[in-house]
C-alpha cells in the first residue's frame, strides 16, 4: 500500500520518489523476516542516474535448532524475543554497526558520516556508498537487501525445528528469502522503468543469494538494458571438483528441504533438472540464461568459509598473475 | 582472487578493509581521510603484470562492456596463513593447521 501510495493514482504514472540521496524504507507487503515480523529494504534513489545497484547483505545461515534458535543469521536475533519484534530496525543503513571506540572520535569520524561511533552502511559496503571515489557507482540508484532468513535468499518455506533435548520450546522459523526477493523485485520493476545499467551484488550469503536469484531480478526489472553481477564470497561449486574429490562446503543438499529451495530451482526459466543433480551447475545455467550479461564471482583464496571447496581446485598452473578468460565466465 | 587479508578473516572483498590499515579503527579513520579508496579497498590488492588491482579496479573492468572479462589470482603468498598454501614453497602441513586452529 506504501507503493501504491507513492506511485500516484493510476498504473502509468511514474514513480516518484519521497527523497533522494537518502536511505527510504520499503516494506512489501507478504515478506517476512525469520520470526514473521515485517520484512524492510531500503532504497536510496539518485537524481542523476537511472543506473541500479541491488546490493544484498550477508550474514550467515541456519539449518538445525540449535543455529536457528540460537538467532546466528544476521539480523534473526529477533527469534528469541516475543512475537512481532522487529528484526530490522527502521534506521538500519544509518546505524549498520555501533563501534565503542569511535565514540569519542566524532570529530574526526563524522566527515565520513560515522557519528556517535554509529557507523552507516556506506562505510561497511562500498559499494552501497555514494563517494564515487570509492565506488564506481557511487551515483547510481542503490538498493540495500538486510538479510534476516538465514536462507542465504534461497527459502521459501517456514521450518519448525525441534530441540533434539527435549527442552526448549519448537521454533518455527520462516526461511523466506526468495520469497521476499520476489516481492522486492516487483517493487522494484515498478520503481525502476527504464535502467540503463543493473549490478547485482552481494557477499557471503548474499553473494549465494545474487547469484541465484540473478534470473528472477534480471527478467523481473523489466526496463534492465544491460546487467552485470558481482557474487561475492558465496560461490557455489559443483558436487566433484575437477581434483576429482568430493565438494561439501554448503550441504546445499542437505538444506534444500529444510529452506524449500526447490521453489526456487523449479521456477528458473531453465536448467531446474541439471541444478536438482549438482547444485553447483547454478554457474552454468545462469550464464546460459544471460550470454550477454557479464557475470563475475570474488573470494579470497585463504576465506575460511569456503576455503577447502575452492583451494583444491587449484593446480600450481593457474597461479598466474592475471589470466584472460573467455566471457562470461 | 587475492590471497588473503587480515580483515574479516579473508571473507569478502565488498567490505571494507578496515582491520588492513594501521591495526586500529581510528588508523583505518586518519588513513581514510587521506586517500578513502586505498583504505577502503586495502587488503583487495593482487600484483599483475599491468601493475595493481584492487577489487575496486575489477568492478570498473566489469563494468566497461568494451574488455573482456578477465580473472585475477594472487602469485604471491602472503600473510597469516601463508604456511597453508598448497603450492607454495612455504606450506608446512603442521604449520598450516596450527595456524588455522
Amino acid at each position: 500500500m506504501l507503493l501504491l501510495g507513492a506511485l500516484g493514482c493510476g498504473p502509468d504514472d511514474p514513480f516518484v520518489p519521497e527523497a533522494y540521496g537518502q536511505w527510504l524504507k520499503f516494506e512489501p507487503e507478504g515478506a517476512v523476516c525469520a520470526n514473521g515480523s515485517q520484512y524492510k529494504y531500503f532504497v536510496n534513489f539518485s537524481e542523476t542516474s537511472s543506473n541500479l545497484i541491488v546490493f544484498l547483505e550477508g550474514g550467515g545461515a541456519c539449518s538445525n535448532y540449535e543455529s536457528c534458535a540460537s538467532g546466528g543469521p544476521f539480523n534473526t536475533d529477533c527469534i528469541k524475543e516475543p512475537a512481532g519484534t522487529e528484526c530490522i530496525r527502521d534506521n538500519y543503513p544509518a546505524v549498520y554497526l555501533h563501534l565503542d571506540a569511535l565514540e569519542p572520535l566524532s570529530a574526526a569520524t563524522e566527515p565520513l558520516g560515522v557519528v556517535n561511533g554509529d557507523v552507516p552502511v556506506e562505510l561497511s559496503y562500498p559499494l552501497l556508498s555514494s563517494n564515487t571515489d570509492i565506488n564506481p557507482m557511487g551515483d547510481w540508484n542503490r538498493v540495500f537487501i538486510p538479510y534476516c532468513t538465514g536462507d542465504t535468499y534461497l527459502g521459501s518455506r517456514v521450518q519448525t525445528y525441534v530441540d533434539p533435548e527435549g527442552v526448549g520450546p519448537d521454533v518455527e522459523f520462516h526461511h523466506m528469502g526468495h520469497q521476499n526477493m520476489l516481492l522486492v523485485i516487483e517493487e522494484l520493476n515498478q520503481m525502476f522503468a527504464t535502467v540503463p545499467k543493473m549490478m547485482v551484488g552481494g557477499c557471503s550469503a548474499g553473494g549465494v543469494g545474487s547469484l541465484n536469484n540473478y534470473p528472477f531480478i534480471r527478467n523481473g526489472i523489466r526496463g534492465v538494458e544491460q546487467s552485470y553481477l558481482l557474487a561475492d564470497s558465496g560461490p557455489v561449486v559443483p558436487d566433484t571438483l575437477p581434483s576429482g574429490d568430493p565438494s561439501n562446503q554448503l550441504g546445499l543438499t542437505a538444506v534444500r528441504p529444510l529452506w524449500g529451495v526447490d521453489t526456487l530451482i523449479q521456477s528458473l526459466p531453465m536448467g531446474a533438472d541439471r541444478i536438482t543433480e549438482d547444485f553447483g551447475e547454478v554457474n552454468a545455467v545462469v550464464s546460459e540464461l544471460f550470454p550477454n550479461d557479464r557475470l563475475s564471482i570474488s573470494i579470497f583464496e585463504r576465506d575460511y568459509s569456503f576455503t577447502v571447496a575452492v583451494s583444491t581446485c587449484r593446480t600450481t598452473e593457474t597461479r598466474t598473475r592475471a589470466t584472460a578468460s573467455p566471457s562470461p565466465d | 582472487m587475492p590471497y588473503y587479508r587480515n580483515t574479516n578473516t579473508s571473507h569478502c572483498l565488498t567490505v571494507t578493509g578496515l582491520e588492513d590499515v594501521g591495526g586500529s579503527e581510528l588508523a583505518f579513520i586518519s588513513a581514510f581521510q587521506e586517500d578513502p579508496s586505498a583504505a577502503t579497498w586495502s587488503g583487495t590488492d593482487i600484483e599483475t603484470d599491468e601493475g595493481t588491482v584492487t577489487y575496486k579496479d575489477f568492478i570498473e573492468s566489469v563494468l566497461d562492456d568494451s574488455v573482456p572479462l578477465e580473472s585475477y589470482y594472487e602469485g604471491t603468498c602472503e600473510g597469516k596463513y601463508q604456511v597453508c598454501a598448497l603450492d607454495c614453497d612455504a606450506y608446512d602441513e603442521l604449520m598450516c593447521e596450527a595456524a588455522v586452529r
